[in-house]
């Protein structure tokens, strides 16, 4: 499902470059699910930004369903993360002028969704009420708690039945318990929806709980 | 969910920032509206004004001042004679106004007003005047006003033997109605869109009063003819009666005579007469103040000069130095053939001056006093001469000393009139006394060689109306020219809020570019959902699109009241009071085109400070947020800096070629640009690391200075605003005229004289004898003035700038130029190449070229033409000549006018006769001396101003432009100010984390106040560096022409006041913030 060959990633900044990522290699099938830890700054983001095609590297190649996205045009990387990826942020990002539905729904936006709306809203309904909000659709983000964001983040990053979920330390800003629930709720939906779940985390209970846990250091991907 | 819907979501939820937005596009939309606005009212103003100010006149058949039938009117269908005179109006009241114009009409002259309209019914006693008059007069229907008006003479009132000076004729009736602008009420053949007060009276009873029956001067034309067609018409028409001729049966002489009653037979007549019939002779008689002979003389008799070959009489082998005289003045001089005989006469000299001159004679011989010799109808009907009982009673217009005349003199012209006592050859008489108004008095043709009618006839198929200064005007064409502004108001307007537009589309564009940056996690997150830039960019422009577009359309609502009120404001430059001047008009073009065009501008900048948000990467706007990302490429601030700089130094340098204002605005704009260059160039160097050198000392001034340069886009918006809106305000104020207070000078614009005075009736040469010439006929008050110097006023709109009216030919002045030279008076601040500056060049150069000065605001803003630059005038036969543009005077009192050589003027215009207007200087008190001046020139009608007043009036429209143009630079200083206050509201609230942070690391609130407080002060020092020294460098050309005191105190009051407009609009977002000190210790 994911096959990472010698990727690298230097940033130029005006008087010196920084190399975060350093020919690292990395291979996951579909359906697995990883953990990536590592110290703050190490580039734990950068490589997640990476598998998600938000940025290109400066060398290597990203496999992902046999397909190269490090080669993609924007056009064609906007429209892999639109058909097969799945995101969860820290801060979810919901869409403040948006309600809880509607903020599932907006991948739908990008214009050549292939499923009616009809059926896509039923699906964000089912997704909603898999994640305990379907009390909560018409609610805007500002009128929820912590958990029911990323909760309503998670339903969004399934909208689009992904094959690979990405998540950058979504329980970054929850408390224990509730960080529970949130790694019960991905297992369950990686149990599920069969997508392949990649987890940037800190937290390593959440780590112990993936099929596999890489550390990143140096630059550098060792482990399992 | 769709894509419209989702930007709906957008803009509602985003509603308080797109407040911003939306009031900053209603702004510069209303601004760029107003501005064109302005200009379609002045447009549709003029037009409307033209309109109403020639009715459906299309030709026009002008004689000023030579008269025709006005019965040639009853041969046309579709015409209206009139009867044109200038007069002074008084009221019972004790009112009074003068340059009143008077109509004579007939009831067909109503008939041309633009609308319909019901003829007044007007009689002997009862007129109608228009709204002007009785705004100036207070009158209302049923009022009394006497009209005094000169009676016109026959011949021009400069000629000599053409009477006594003007007699003033009295009427007195009462105001029947009051006539509106449309219905001909504004009937005026000058371009002007001013008002003129009119009276409108029968033409039977003002001709009447003048003693003209049957006379006008203007013929109008409704049908659409061109000049050609109508000359043919009035032709067909016309005649002898109309070019001031009739034919006189002479039968002592067995002779038929073409006689004027103009006295003199204009030359160009009497050139085709005598082309047209070479078997004709002219004849001069002429008054001879003495003829001396013998130790004898004879006073004021009668002398003609005539071709001998066509008086039987006189020998055939008379030369041009002898003379026949009668027996009885043979008998009174004792003379005899081949005595010597000296010859007395006036001729006119400068200034109008009549002046002695002598020329002597041989007796050829005597002719007894009978047959033709002793013909009364040698003389013309001289006035005051021909209807005179006695010798004593004539009045002439000579200052003769009638006490000269003897009893035997009085006998003669009881038994012979005007006989003349002498004869001479026509040309030994044109020698002596041939003028500019002919050279003959008479043309003579033997009896028998034509009959009348056939002589009649043929005279009138030869003659067309300009030989006897009857031109044809195309008044339809003129008009069309006239209504169009010479001043492109909405272009000046627009060039005068193109600093606020700017401002207010930079500040919008900053606006909505915070909005753009607020968002940059949610672009970041719809990129990672995989919704492509492009489209993520559209919708934010489609957000803005809806947003300017609501605020353009807010902004045109706004213009409507807008331009009301830039139109109210510049109405005060001609201080009517409660008349409105201008009406407002609003074109669907300019509506749309502006709007739209305006929306482009926002939306192109709004894309340009966009589209850089969409090229940056999902996740780094997941990441920075609203952070100000710098650009990886490098900043050519330098290079823009020296070229901007450079640009600015060749616009300075090359001020003499492209014009001061031109080099004013190329080189205070490349300043402006170079300054904000430099500030850019200035943060990038603060915030960029160094390799080679330690970092400076973290102080709060570096923090301050890194924390500018943090965010480059939004530190240049609004120093920029700040600084334009200063250079703006500073360069336009130093542009500011305060002449006039050193009329004393007679190198200033005043040239040395205290009053300009314009009469109604014309003033044709003083009654003393010496030219010391108490022109203005004073008296014992002469003493009160200096020199006195007259204008005659030729043909020509006046073009000073309180005319809106395109004048394509300004009014031409006409003095005597040298006294301009010896006094020094004005200075001559340029001239065309190979003509000297001097009045002294006005009087050479191509005779057939007339040279003139003009004043260079004329030149520049109504003519657009340059020194050298020639125009076609018509001359008083219809002939084109070209007038030279040989210089320009310095901010004169001229403005608006010609000022060309009397007696080059003279040569083109011999009709236009008398002065109306002086120039006088003045060593005494001037509200006294003025005051003298009113009551001794009451008469006159005429208007008594100072010169200081003259030029304060001008520079005052100027001056209006100015304050226009400060009131919109204040708004852009204002504008300014505001966006200072929002970007520190906005980086206060952006910072509230890291405030909070410094002051729980034990930073106190001292030490972040004085940081935030040196921030907005480096904006401030920015604003006020780049906007100072940008200005004062671009005024330098102008600062000679300003007072350089006066000047720099508005600098300084102005960079004063905005320094406090921008710390006080700092001062109230820094009190919103988080950072005020209760907002603080609640977050601590």
């Amino acid at each position: 499902m994911i096959d990472v060959r010698q990727l690298s990633k230097t940033y130029e900044t005006p008087g010196e470059d920084i190399r975060v990522l350093d020919h690292l290699d990395l291979s996951l099938a579909a359906g697995d699910t990883a953990a990536i830890v590592g110290p703050s700054g190490c580039g734990k983001s950068t490589l997640l930004n990476l598998l998600g095609a938000l940025d290109r590297p400066t060398s290597g190649s990203i496999q992902i369903g046999g397909q190269d996205i490090a080669s993609f045009s924007e056009e064609q990387a906007a429209a892999f993360r639109n058909h097969s990826l799945g995101f969860i942020f820290q801060q979810q990002h919901l869409l403040p002028q948006l309600n809880v539905l509607e903020n599932v729904l907006v991948p739908r936006l990008a214009g050549d969704w292939r499923e009616s709306a009809a059926e896509t809203e039923k699906r964000a309904l089912t997704l909603l009420e898999s994640v305990g909000l379907s009390g909560r659709l018409h609610h805007f983000p500002w009128q929820l708690s912590g958990g029911e964001k990323l909760r309503a983040a998670v339903a969004r990053a399934l909208i689009n039945r992904p094959k690979l979920v990405l998540a950058d330390e979504p329980t970054g800003s929850l408390d224990p318990a509730s960080t529970d629930t949130v790694a019960d709720l991905l297992l369950a939906l990686n149990r599920d929806h069969g997508a392949t779940l990649i987890v940037v985390t800190h937290n390593l209970a959440i780590a112990r709980r993936m099929g596999k846990t890489f550390e990143l250091k140096n630059s550098k991907l060792t482990g399992p | 969910m769709t894509a419209s819907a989702f930007i709906l979501r957008g803009l509602r939820h985003y509603r308080s920032a797109y407040c911003g937005v939306l009031s900053g596009s209603a702004l510069g939309s209303m601004v760029l509206l107003g501005a064109l606005f302005a200009g379609d009212s002045v447009k549709s103003t003029l037009r409307e004004i033209t309109e109403q100010r020639t009715g459906r006149a299309t030709v026009v058949l002008a004689g000023g001042e030579n008269f025709f039938r006005a019965r040639l009117a009853d041969d046309f269908s579709g015409t209206a004679p009139v009867l044109q005179l200038r007069s002074q109006v008084d009221t019972p009241s004790g009112r009074s106004t003068g340059q009143v114009n008077l109509f004579g009409v007939t009831p067909e002259f109503w008939k041309f007003a633009p609308g319909n309209t019901t003829p007044p019914a007007l009689d002997k006693r009862s007129w109608a005047i228009n709204r002007e008059l009785a705004r100036t007069l207070d009158l209302s229907p049923g009022d009394t006003l006497v009209i005094r008006l000169g009676k016109p003479g026959l011949a021009s009132r400069d000629a000599p033997l053409s009477g006594e000076p003007e007699e003033l004729i009295t009427l007195r009736g009462t105001v029947a109605g009051i006539r509106d602008d449309d219905a001909m009420g504004r009937f005026n053949l000058e371009a002007t869109q001013l008002p003129a007060p009119g009276i409108f009276l029968p033409i039977e009873t003002l001709a009447a009063a003048i003693e003209r029956p049957d006379s006008a001067n203007l013929l109008l034309f409704k049908e659409s003819l061109s000049a050609d067609e109508a000359t043919a018409r009035i032709r067909k028409s016309a005649q002898l009666a109309d070019y001031g001729l009739f034919l006189m049966d002479i039968p002592l002489s067995r002779a038929t005579e073409i006689r004027t009653d103009r006295i003199f037979i204009p030359t160009r007549i009497e050139e085709k007469l005598r082309s047209l019939l070479p078997e004709s002779r002219p004849v001069l008689t002429y008054l001879a103040n003495t003829i001396a002979a013998n130790g004898k003389e004879t006073p004021y008799s009668m002398v003609t000069g005539a071709d001998p070959a066509a008086v039987s009489f006189l020998p055939d082998d008379l030369a041009p130095d002898q003379i026949v005289l009668n027996s009885w003045e043979a008998d009174d001089l004792s003379a005899r053939p081949g005595d010597a005989v000296t010859l007395r006469y006036f001729i006119l000299g400068n200034g109008n001056q009549l002046v002695e001159e002598s020329s002597a004679f041989r007796v050829h011989s005597i002719v007894p006093l009978e047959g033709a010799a002793a013909d009364k109808l040698w003389m013309p009907d001289f006035p005051g001469i021909a209807e005179a009982d006695n010798s004593a009673d004539w009045t002439s217009g000579l200052p003769l000393d009638l006490s000269r005349i003897r009893e035997k003199d009085e006998t003669y012209w009881d038994d012979h009139r005007g006989t003349p006592k002498a004869f001479i050859t026509h040309d030994a008489a044109r020698a002596m006394w041939s003028n500019r108004w002919g050279n003959a008095t008479s043309i003579r043709i033997s009896s028998g060689q034509i009959p009348v009618p056939e002589l009649e006839r043929k005279i009138l198929e030869t003659l067309t109306p300009a030989d006897a200064g009857l031109l044809i005007r195309d008044l339809a064409a003129e008009s069309r020219s006239a209504a169009s502004s010479p001043v492109d108001i909405a272009g000046l307007f627009l060039s005068m809020s193109f600093f606020l537009i700017l401002a207010a589309v930079a500040l919008t564009a900053m606006l909505f570019r915070f909005n753009v940056e607020q968002r940059n996690h949610e672009s970041g997150l719809l990129a990672a959902l995989g919704i492509t830039a492009e489209k993520i960019l559209r919708w934010r422009l489609l957000e803005g699109l809806v947003v300017v577009t609501t605020g353009s359309t807010l902004g045109a609502l706004l213009a409507f009241a807008y331009t009301r009120g830039l139109l109210l404001f510049l109405e005060t430059i001609w201080n009517r009071g409660d008349d409105r001047m201008f009406r407002f008009h609003a074109a669907p073009s300019s509506i749309v085109g502006g709007i739209i065009g305006f929306m482009l501008l926002m939306m192109a900048t709004i894309w340009l400070v966009t589209r850089r948000q969409a090229k940056r990467s999902a996740s780094l706007r997941l990441e920075t947020g609203s952070e100000e990302v710098h650009r990886s490429g490098k900043f050519r601030g330098r290079w823009i800096a020296s070229v901007a700089a450079a640009i600015g130094v060749v616009a300075l340098l090359g001020s003499k070629m492209i014009g001061a204002q031109g080099a004013f605005f190329l080189a205070g704009f490349s300043f402006l640009i170079a300054g904000l260059a430099l500030f850019r160039v200035a943060g990038a160097s603060c915030s960029s690391p160094s390799q080679e050198r330690l970092a400076p000392p973290l102080t709060t001034a570096r923090l301050a200075r890194l924390n500018i340069a943090r965010r480059p886009a939004r530190s240049l918006v609004v120093v920029g605003s700040l600084a334009s809106g200063l250079f703006l305000v500073i360069s336009v104020t130093a542009f500011q005229k305060h002449g006039g207070g050193d009329w004393q000078d007679r190198s200033s614009g005043t040239g040395g004289f205290a009053f300009w005075v314009e009469t109604t009736t014309a003033v044709h040469r003083s009654s003393a004898k010496d030219s010391s010439a108490d022109m203005l006929n004073l008296g014992d008050q002469r003493e009160k003035l200096g020199d006195v110097l007259p204008f005659r006023l030729g043909t020509g709109d006046d073009a000073s700038c309180f005319n809106l009216n395109s004048v394509a030919r300004p009014r031409l002045l006409a003095t005597a130029t040298a006294t301009l030279g010896n006094r020094g008076s004005f200075t001559i601040q340029s001239t065309a190449e190979g003509i000297a500056p001097s009045w002294q060049s006005l009087r050479e150069g191509d005779p057939e070229v007339l040279r003139a000065f003009i004043d260079e605001t004329t030149l520049m803003w109504v003519l657009k033409k340059k020194p050298g630059d020639r125009i076609d005038y018509t001359d008083e036969q219809g002939n084109t000549f070209p007038l030279e543009i040989a210089g320009t005077l310095a901010g004169s009192v001229f403005q608006g006018s010609f000022i060309v050589d009397e007696q080059r003027f003279l040569e083109r215009y011999p009709s236009i006769g008398g002065y109306r207007l002086f120039l006088a200087d003045s060593p005494g008190d001037l509200a006294e001396t003025r005051g003298i001046l009113q009551r001794a020139l009451t008469d006159l009608g005429a208007t008594v101003t100072t010169t200081s007043e003259r030029l304060a009036a001008f520079n005052s429209v100027e001056n209006t432009y100015i304050s226009i143009f400060n009131v919109l630079g204040g708004l852009g200083v204002i504008l300014g100010a505001a966006g200072l206050g929002i970007v520190t509201a906005r980086n206060l609230s952006e910072r509230r984390n890291e405030f909070t942070q410094l002051h729980r690391i034990g930073i106190s609130r001292g030490i972040i106040r004085s940081m935030v407080v040196r921030e907005t002060r480096q904006y401030i020092h920015w604003a006020i560096g780049i906007g100072l020294v940008s200005a004062m460098i671009s005024i330098l050309p102008a600062l000679p022409q300003t007072g350089l005191l006066v000047t720099v105190g508005w600098i300084a009051a102005l960079a004063v006041m905005f320094l406090l407009t921008a710390a006080s609009c700092a001062w109230l977002a820094y009190r919103k913030s988080a950072l005020f000190p209760a907002t603080l210790a609640k977050a601590g």
